[in-house]
């Protein structure tokens, strides 16, 4: 890569990377995994910079890698490894009303089939089309628009008290 | 304020733990990974066109040094004896079905599992001497992953909110029962060429932390063993003498590697001071695994199961999951034999994804596309 393209790639990336990881993080609930998705999302990016950085939607492209990425990684079964050591942490929830709620809604998220969590990192926190969406998991719009209903609907026990605590104040 | 905008805000206020990952570290992985891809390039292209043996830039195993985190550039290394180029073939793909896997083989290498994908569930796939069957669905995600001589197959089946192993024989699947509130089964069932099957398993809403059993299913039964092991055990694998493999956790993360018989007696294999251990695969005399520095990746590893001695491999990163009963490795998507990296063809563009190894060096896995990491085919490696 010329300096001039590495410097473009290194602007890029010192933007993005602090939400690329709490995407990663997001999907797959765990920090070091996280951490290996983006690091691999990124250097994948690094090889192909300057056909990507021509791209119309860049951003959408480095999403496609990463969820592929996280995809790639629950294939392997290797995801499982980590996940059996970290996931399902139990809620615990303290005084503090708002880092209670983020606890449950947290804990929520991972208990979603792995579909409907992806599909709802994708459109509520990365603000994806239904369109991207779909193009990223590879799937169809109809799908996207299913199983976002369906993580909404079991996210919405744990959206419903902040509502009403809000309501409240 | 709808749901949808309250999810949005709640995402952003949701605390997430600092990454690791720094920008220069990002290029510095970025270089080499540029720098693996034209050499790799250079030396598959010689061996498609020429099929002769050759080299690829590895790193020279027994480097004292230890691994650093974020990876440079490897140095290459003479060789008075190039490491045997391995035969690739791309595995049949059943009709109509295309983004096929292959993710593991039995010891024969006769029998390889895989899958293609709807979404994000797992629809079972089984080659019998390289041909291909679609495999019925107990659940909406059905999962093969792991599979024995005689071509008996351990999995899971996933679907809204639940989860269980199976084992598929005969055309039939059986749901492999879990102690009363142990229903959260991790990491994965495998299995041995009798058909006993090993897998962990603790309450769905148990923190990383609780304290679950490990199972043993004799070959045939639905019903399990609990293992009489520490309450911080994680078992692995199990291999055909009945040796049981894995490690002992602390503070929710691989602690001490170890092997164990169905009775409990353990043996605490060899590791490296300062360093975390585990074992995660295991055949034959053979088991591999990783070795962790206090705060970093890992690098792979190679234990004599007779012995406890431990080889550490430097020619790939990341914990050993494959292994055979000569003692090749898979780590990394690498196939490491003998101390070497032993190279595995695959068209440009492409990045192996390399899932299992047969006793009799097939190794299996698939392609993807080194930007976007799509799945491409299917394939068979003979090594």
């Amino acid at each position: 890569m010329r300096a001039d393209e590495e410097r473009e790639f290194v602007e890029y990336v010192r933007v993005r990377l602090p939400r690329l990881h709490r995407t990663a993080y997001l999907l797959c609930s765990d920090a070091h995994r996280a951490d290996d998705i983006v690091q691999q999302t990124l250097a994948a990016l690094y090889v192909s910079w300057r056909k990507a950085s021509a791209a119309d939607n860049l951003d959408g492209f480095v999403h496609r890698i990463l969820v592929r990425r996280y995809l790639d990684e629950r294939r392997r079964g290797w995801s499982r490894v980590l996940l059996g050591e970290h996931r399902s942490p139990s809620a615990s929830p303290g005084a503090d009303h708002g880092i209670g709620e983020r606890d449950a809604l947290i804990t929520a998220l991972r208990a979603l089939p792995n579909g409907q969590r992806t599909v709802v990192v994708l459109r509520y926190f990365d603000d994806l089309t239904v369109e991207q969406t779909a193009e990223a998991l590879g799937c169809s719009t109809g799908n996207v628009k299913s199983q976002c209903a369906r993580g909404l609907a079991a996210l919405r026990g744990v959206l419903t008290p902040a509502e009403s605590l809000r309501e409240q104040s | 304020m709808n749901d949808e905008q309250d999810l949005r805000d709640r995402f952003e206020a949701i605390p997430v733990p600092p990454t690791r990952v720094t920008v220069d570290a990002l290029v510095e992985a970025g270089r080499r990974r540029a720098f693996r891809r034209r050499s790799w390039q250079a030396a598959g292209g010689v061996a498609l066109a020429t099929g002769l043996l050759v080299a690829v830039p590895t790193m020279v195993i027994g480097d004292p040094a230890p691994p650093p985190t974020v990876v440079v550039a490897p140095t290459t290394s003479a060789r008075p004896t190039p490491p045997k180029a391995c035969q690739d073939t791309i595995l049949r793909a059943p009709a109509g079905v295309t983004d096929v896997a292959a993710s593991g083989v039995d010891p024969s290498g006769r029998y390889i599992i895989g899958y293609h994908s709807k979404g994000q569930n797992f629809l079972p796939l089984l080659w019998t001497d390289g041909v291909p069957r679609k495999l019925p669905l107990v659940a909406p995600s059905t999962q093969l992953t792991s599979v024995n001589r005689n071509g008996v197959v351990a999995g899971l089946a996933e679907g809204p909110n639940f989860q269980y192993a199976f084992r598929y024989e005969n055309g039939r699947y059986t749901r492999l029962r879990t102690p009363p509130g142990m229903d959260w089964i991790y990491p994965y069932p495998t299995m041995n060429s009798a058909g006993d099957i090993v897998i962990n398993a603790k309450p769905p809403r148990a923190s990383g932390s609780h304290s679950g059993v490990s199972l043993l299913y004799k070959a045939g039964s639905s019903t399990p063993i609990t293992l009489p092991l520490p309450t911080n055990a994680n078992v692995y694998d199990i291999t055909d003498d009945g040796t049981i493999v894995g490690g002992l956790q602390k503070d929710g993360g691989a602690d001490s590697a170890y092997a164990w018989d169905r009775n409990g007696r353990s043996r605490k294999l060899e590791s490296v001071p300062g360093r975390r251990s585990m074992v995660y695969s295991a055949e034959g005399d053979w088991a591999t695994g990783g070795l962790w520095p206090e705060d970093g990746d890992a690098t792979p590893a190679l234990w004599d199961l007779r012995t406890g001695k431990l080889t550490q491999l430097r020619t790939a990163e990341g914990p050993g999951l494959a292994v055979n009963d000569d003692g090749w490795v898979l780590a990394d998507n690498k196939l490491v034999r003998d101390g070497q990296e032993a190279p595995l063809p695959i068209p440009p563009d492409q990045e192996i994804r390399a899932l299992g190894v047969s006793d009799t060096g097939l190794v299996v896995g698939h392609a993807v596309t080194s930007v976007g990491n799509t799945i491409v085919a299917p394939h068979a490696w003979q090594c």
